[in-house]
């Protein structure tokens, strides 16, 4: 009997020194997780590459919007288009018609072109579909909320400057974000001007 | 009189004394001189788009350090993407008119300035033990880590009302969903829009009298 | 497990850390110590052996060091130590706060322990002082000033009682105000805080006794110190029993806040284990079930007060840590 209770205390005293040990844990500092960014997550497999006759006319469809866009054009006002940005793709030969939709009869029949800015022949939902095409939009949320209540009313391209180098929302400043918010939100007449524009 | 008699009365008379200074003391923290004003806010959620540029006015404003911050606007998604709404709620001091934070401070550091209903620090008093970031249960004190005293947001009593201006996250909003005011004045906006639409307050049920109401965002509930 | 371990002890709405836990600890030894030397003396008149009396040498030792531990742990945790003398000079300023009652209750507290301590050790104090100053004018001052204190050692002594037990009840009160955790807020917190800090407070007292003064199971004031024990530890039971069955049949935070706390998070394994099996079952069990000549070894004796002593410590930091974890 006066064994077990020796053991019985020492088995006690044994589970309390672990438990007091533990509280060495108490100023152990958290280590910073770092999040990977993937917001494009599509991977282009083998079935979705198109095929030679289709890539064909696709290249020289894209060969003759370079061959006009490259100088200005001065009827609307379009100034040149020097760069894709992170859009370039050398397969098609810079991707204009991954964005803007194919060439058609443009400049003939000026409704064809998904132009990315607010018209009355093309609804901004449709315009952005484009978009949404490629970046789905549950991807889109995680790396930023916003895209949610945009994505139907509000063109991508009102935010989004593809044709240069870096598109100058990405991994913005939060200031310069609250700025664009602001900026849009505060004037009744901006927001509709960016909604309802007049014309192309 | 005998002397047992003698001590018993006076024992209760200075018992009674010290009730008494206990309990007009305590009256002391919470009372607001009537002539004074009693600065309110409504955070009118219905409006707010989330875009946070309340945060970053008060931020630059009040010299907020990095790490810490007065305010926060916690998102709330309802609904899956591309579909999804969001409401926002606000997260800063509600001005309590029964602080937590005011009753327990052993220095009189936190205090509610008579004047205008502010709860606000008082740094060089404070001497960071806490018990007040402990004590709030909206949970907006911080320790600042520059000054090493507690800090929160004052309703910019030291920035913006000193120059007698709206505090910086009024003026910053873009879609005007914070109304600030005295409730003491019966023609401010706040009273107006107090009496026109239905508000609510935050943790009402534990008594500190909050002063930050709000309207409640008209999107569609979640049921979990 | 390093991740529970890990978010155990750094959580959003974690305020206070565990040098507050062990602030609460050493008062409650010190209430506790204080309260068993009155008792001691009271139940073992005889005047001349009191002063030799191991257990109350032990006793008055804990108590007027621990106090004053407590208060270096305290300001040491302040995030500008160096004006903690505010907290004394404004105590006033606020009379709601129950810190600053406390800070009152510290000193006045500790004049009356320093008071006590005179007139009781009166000689053996003089003996250590002539070891080192040998000034018959300090001699004379402390003689006086202790004899002057000794016609009032009843009043004293009642007082210094109650001071103790307001020592005990304080750190309960000082975390029960914090209406923002329910766990926190409840008002048996006090008592739950005075009876941990009693059976602290003897158990601390008995072990310093055995060690630094030779003490041992016959010494006068030893058995009381046992018979004391047992009633206040299973006071502390049903104390918890009663927080714990109250808040299950609480409020809704208040649900939420004692299932977190004995049922979900690393604090359940602490209080099971710790507070309840180690502090509590384990030393009645071995006060019921061990012999009686296992009872009088030194070693039993240490073993039984150092399990109470963990238990009440991995209360003081269940408590503060379980207690943070939820929000009102």
């Amino acid at each position: 009997m006066k064994s077990l209770f020796k053991a019985f205390g020492y088995i006690a005293i044994l589970l309390s020194s672990v438990f007091v040990s533990t509280l060495s844990f108490a100023d152990t500092q958290t280590a910073p997780v770092t999040e990977t960014e993937t917001l494009f997550t599509q991977e282009l497999d083998q079935a979705t590459l198109l095929d030679q006759a289709t890539m064909a006319v696709l290249v020289k469809e894209n060969t003759r919007c370079i061959r006009c866009h490259q100088k200005e054009r001065l009827l609307k006002q379009i100034k040149p288009i020097t760069s894709v940005g992170k859009h370039k793709s050398e397969a098609n030969l810079d991707n204009c018609t991954a964005c803007h939709g194919n060439k058609g009869d443009h400049p003939i029949d000026n409704q064809v072109i998904i132009s990315h800015v607010p018209t009355d022949y093309m609804t901004i939902e449709t315009q952005n579909e484009q978009c949404m095409d490629c970046h789905k939009a549950d991807e889109l949320a995680e790396k930023e909320w916003t895209h949610d209540v945009h994505e139907k009313d509000v063109n991508c391209s009102s935010c989004h400057s593809l044709h240069q180098e870096i598109d100058p929302i990405i991994n913005a400043e939060k200031s310069f974000r609250v700025k664009l918010c602001v900026d849009c939100h505060r004037d009744p007449q901006a927001k509709k001007k960016l909604i309802m524009k007049e014309g192309n | 009189m005998d002397s047992a008699r003698r001590k018993v009365l006076l024992g209760l008379g200075t018992g009674a004394i010290i009730a008494a200074t206990g309990i007009a003391n305590a009256n002391i923290i919470g009372t607001v001189i009537i002539d004074g004003q009693r600065y309110a806010m409504i955070h009118d959620e219905s409006k707010c788009i989330g875009c946070e540029a309340c945060v970053d006015a008060c931020k630059e404003t009040n010299n907020v350090p990095d790490g810490v911050t007065r305010l926060e606007i916690i998102r709330t998604k309802v609904g899956d993407s591309p579909d999804a709404e969001y409401s926002f709620f606000r997260k800063s001091c509600q001005h309590c008119e029964s602080p937590s934070c005011v009753q327990v401070c052993p220095t009189g550091a936190s205090f509610i300035d008579t004047k205008t209903g502010i709860v606000d620090v008082n740094p060089d008093r404070c001497v960071g033990c806490l018990y007040c970031v402990a004590a709030c249960p909206y949970k907006v004190r911080y320790l600042d880590p520059v000054t090493k005293s507690v800090d929160k947001c004052d309703f910019c009593r030291k920035t913006k009302l000193a120059k007698n201006e709206l505090p910086a996250c009024v003026q910053a909003c873009p879609k005007d969903a914070l109304i600030f005011g005295d409730l003491n004045d019966m023609s401010s906006d706040i009273r107006a829009q107090l009496n026109q639409k239905p508000t609510y307050k935050y943790k009402e049920y534990l008594g500190t009298k909050p002063k930050m109401f709000r309207i409640a965002s008209n999107k569609r509930g979640v049921v979990s | 497990m390093m991740e529970t371990l890990n978010h155990a002890f750094h959580f959003e709405t974690l305020v206070w850390h565990w040098p507050i836990a062990i602030y609460l600890f050493v008062l409650g030894v010190s209430s506790g110590s204080m309260c068993l030397a009155l008792t001691i003396k009271h139940f073992e008149p005889d005047k001349e052996s009191i002063s030799k009396n191991p257990l109350v040498i032990s006793a008055a030792i804990l108590a007027a060091s621990m106090v004053a531990l407590g208060l270096i742990i305290l300001v040491i945790d302040l995030s500008k130590p160096l004006d903690f003398w505010k907290v004394l000079v404004y105590q006033f300023a606020n009379p709601t706060s129950v810190m600053g009652r406390g800070v009152t209750l510290f000193i006045v507290y500790q004049v009356f322990t320093f008071a006590w301590i005179l007139t009781v050790f009166n000689k053996e104090i003089l003996a250590i002082i002539n070891k080192f100053i040998n000034n018959q004018t300090l001699n004379k001052f402390i003689n006086t000033t202790a004899d002057l204190l000794a016609r009032f050692s009843k009043p004293i002594e009642i007082s210094l009682l109650v001071l103790s037990i307001l020592l005990g009840v304080y750190t309960g009160f000082l975390l029960s105000v914090l209406v923002s955790y329910p766990l926190l807020n409840q008002p048996i917190l006090p008592l739950l805080f005075l009876a941990s800090g009693l059976s602290s407070g003897i158990s601390a007292t008995v072990i310093f006794s055995i060690i630094v003064f030779s003490a041992h199971s016959y010494t006068k004031g030893m058995s009381l110190s046992h018979r004391l024990e047992t009633p206040i530890v299973v006071c502390e039971l049903i104390l918890l029993m009663m927080l714990i069955f109250g808040m299950t049949f609480g409020l809704a935070a208040e649900q939420e806040a004692i299932r977190v706390a004995i049922a979900e998070s690393f604090w359940a394994y602490v209080f099971w284990i710790g507070v309840i099996f180690i502090g509590i079952i384990c030393p009645l069990a071995l006060t019921f079930f061990a012999s009686d000549t296992l009872k009088h070894q030194k070693s039993f004796i240490i073993g039984q007060a150092l399990l109470t002593l963990v238990g009440v410590m991995s209360l003081r930091m269940f408590i503060l840590y379980a207690g943070q974890m939820v929000i009102a």
